[in-house]
């Protein structure tokens, strides 16, 4: 009769090399990885990131801030995919310009506390509308428009379910619609 | 309601897109060793204690007035010790298992998370799933836990502790995912009542406005022994609840014996005009021959349980190994030679923990989910037409092309 254990010993052994493992290579494969996504999708985080920062020079700087970020902490990325967590790092470097005083909130259903418009005076009439958004919708509108990233991807940055992308999109899309009804009615 | 594309124009229109602009990625690096977080760090004893005077300096200069380091900690333990219930949930972490679709090649990463409950009076509940899938789900009942264990479980009963007895101190002011927190710092130890000592410092970085805790790490020290390897966590959920309230049900209770006996009897060779008998269904084969490798054996097993003499359970099992084989009963692996070039299938009816199956294992018809943990050889899990497999091969792609090839024996 052959215990089973052996192999269960076995697998803790394997476990415990595994956890050793995260070293020079790693780190240097992860950051050529965290380059090409650099690259290839500059063009998309710089639209989004100056979008939350509300002006381009910021928004430049949040991406190299968010980028910058993750390549110091490249080594507690514990796997999956690694384009929505570069995109958490984008999200938040822009709102830290920003100086936004809210936390964003990993998996909470809560709406983000609303945050004060910071659209200037002079700003278009969508773009008032758009800062009056709850900022969980100004993200998820962002991210699916001017990144054009799929709902599960959306859900992983911004820290909600998947099947919640759709629903906050369809508020903002809802909002801006009443909000731009409005201000053409108060104008004529 | 705004057109879909009509918003997706305006947008464009008022937010232009940036093409032709590529970024500089030098700047990204340039700006890496700068904003290093304030990570307490080992230094040499004399460089140490010149930082260490430094640091004083820095902090007795620029502490806020009447917001010191005892406020933080007393906020800190105000928020861990608002309820005698702590529920957490971890940040997602790499499971080491992958999935890889056999038609396209397409691999996706796994990906396990912890949720947990810790209750003084009832115990701790942790409960592992792996995209979604109970891997693990037991409780350890109050005081039943082994010292060994608690190091790395609860830390939501030594974080709290160390805040009430005073033995945290803040070591600093950092960042974490673009938030401001304080790092508090307080040291676990076990001792070594017949077990290795466990000797760590523990960091744990609260938000600098809730002093919520949203990340924990251990770095155990030179002595420890039961442990060398730092581990760490983001904290996604830490939430304190009233007495009596939380999730203490579990599928399965910790450190509970199981009874009786269990093992795995091998039964011996059997012919390719027996095999097909083994199974319910005729077993899975590559063929006579698979990629330079000729089938040696088959092999008939079964996965038994019961108690004093008599058997309850009789899980039946076929072996089939390609290349070459270990003795008269056994296939190569588990223990492969290195160099050689094997593929070994283990099929049942059903799922069987003794071959290396959990409940968080389920691969869907048309892929396999590669173990991460087996380093020996590559192992992955797979389902076809009703049989369940375990293949082991001395490589991976040798690994992924037998699964491509399964057949039914005719």
């Amino acid at each position: 009769m052959e215990k089973a254990v052996s192999r269960e010993a076995l697998s803790s052994a394997a476990k415990e090399s595994a956890l050793r493992h995260s070293n020079r290579d790693v780190r240097d494969s992860r950051l050529a990885e965290i380059e090409a996504i650099y690259r290839l999708r500059y063009p998309a985080f710089l639209r989004v990131a100056s979008a939350i920062a509300g002006k381009d020079e910021l928004g430049e700087d949040a991406v190299q801030d968010g980028f910058a970020g993750a390549v110091r902490s490249r080594t507690r990325f514990r796997g999956g995919p690694l384009e929505p967590w570069l995109w958490t790092a984008v999200v938040n470097a822009a709102r830290t310009v920003r100086r936004k005083p809210v936390t964003l909130r990993r998996g909470d259903d809560d709406e983000y506390s609303h945050t004060t418009s910071h659209a200037p005076a002079e700003a278009s009439e969508l773009r008032r509308a758009i800062a009056n958004l709850p900022e969980r919708q100004r993200l998820v509108l962002f991210l699916h428009y001017f990144a054009d990233l799929d709902y599960r991807t959306i859900a992983d940055v911004v820290g909600i379910r998947p099947g919640t992308v759709g629903a906050t999109l369809t508020a903002a899309r809802g909002a801006l619609h009443r909000a731009l009804t409005e201000e053409e009615t108060c104008t004529r | 309601m705004y057109e879909v594309d009509e918003l997706r124009d305006a947008l464009d229109r008022e937010y232009p897109k940036s093409t032709g602009r590529g970024g500089d990625w030098q700047d990204v690096l340039a700006r890496t060793p700068a904003r290093r977080p304030k990570m307490p760090r080992r230094l040499s004893p004399g460089i140490a204690l010149a930082a260490a005077v430094a640091v004083v300096a820095a902090v007795v200069l620029l502490w806020p007035v009447g917001d010191g380091s005892t406020g933080i900690l007393e906020r800190a333990r105000a928020v861990a010790t608002d309820g005698p219930v702590v529920h957490l949930i971890l940040g997602a972490e790499d499971a080491h298992m992958t999935e890889v679709d056999l038609n396209t090649g397409k691999r996706r990463q796994l990906q396990g998370r912890h949720e947990q409950w810790f209750d003084p009076e009832r115990g701790f509940h942790d409960l592992y799933t792996v995209d979604g899938r109970v891997k693990q789900d037991i409780l350890y009942p109050a005081g039943s836990t082994p010292e060994t264990e608690r190091q790395f479980r609860e830390f939501a009963a030594a974080y709290r502790k160390a805040l009430e007895s005073g033995r945290a101190s803040v070591s600093g002011k950092g960042t974490f995912n673009g938030d401001d927190v304080y790092w508090i710092r307080f040291h676990v130890r076990y001792p070594s009542f017949g077990i290795p000592e466990y000797d760590a410092d523990h960091e744990v970085a609260v938000d600098a406005e809730t002093f919520e805790p949203r990340f924990w790490r251990a770095i155990p020290t030179e002595k420890s022994l039961s442990a060398r390897e730092a581990t760490e966590s983001e904290i996604e959920l830490w939430e304190t609840l009233p007495a009596g309230r939380g999730d203490f049900t579990a599928e399965a209770e910790g450190n509970a014996l199981e009874e009786g006996w269990g093992g795995l009897s091998r039964l011996g060779p059997r012919s390719v005009e027996q095999a097909p008998a083994i199974l319910s269904r005729p077993v899975l084969w590559l063929g006579p021959d698979f990629a330079g490798l000729r089938i040696a054996a088959i092999f008939e097993l079964s996965a038994e349980r019961g108690k004093g003499r008599s058997v309850a359970e009789r899980t039946p099992a076929a072996e089939l190994c390609y290349g070459p084989r270990l003795n008269d009963t056994s296939c190569e692996a588990p223990y492969p030679s290195a160099g050689k070039r094997y593929v070994q299938l283990t099929e049942t009816d059903a799922p069987h923990r003794w071959f290396g199956w959990d409940q968080a294992i389920e691969p869907s018809e048309g892929t396999i989910i590669l173990n991460g943990f087996e380093r020996l050889h590559a192992q992955g899990f797979a389902r076809k037409e009703g049989t369940y497999l375990v293949i082991n091969a001395s490589d991976e792609p040798l690994l992924v092309q037998a699964a491509k090839a399964l057949e039914r024996l005719p």
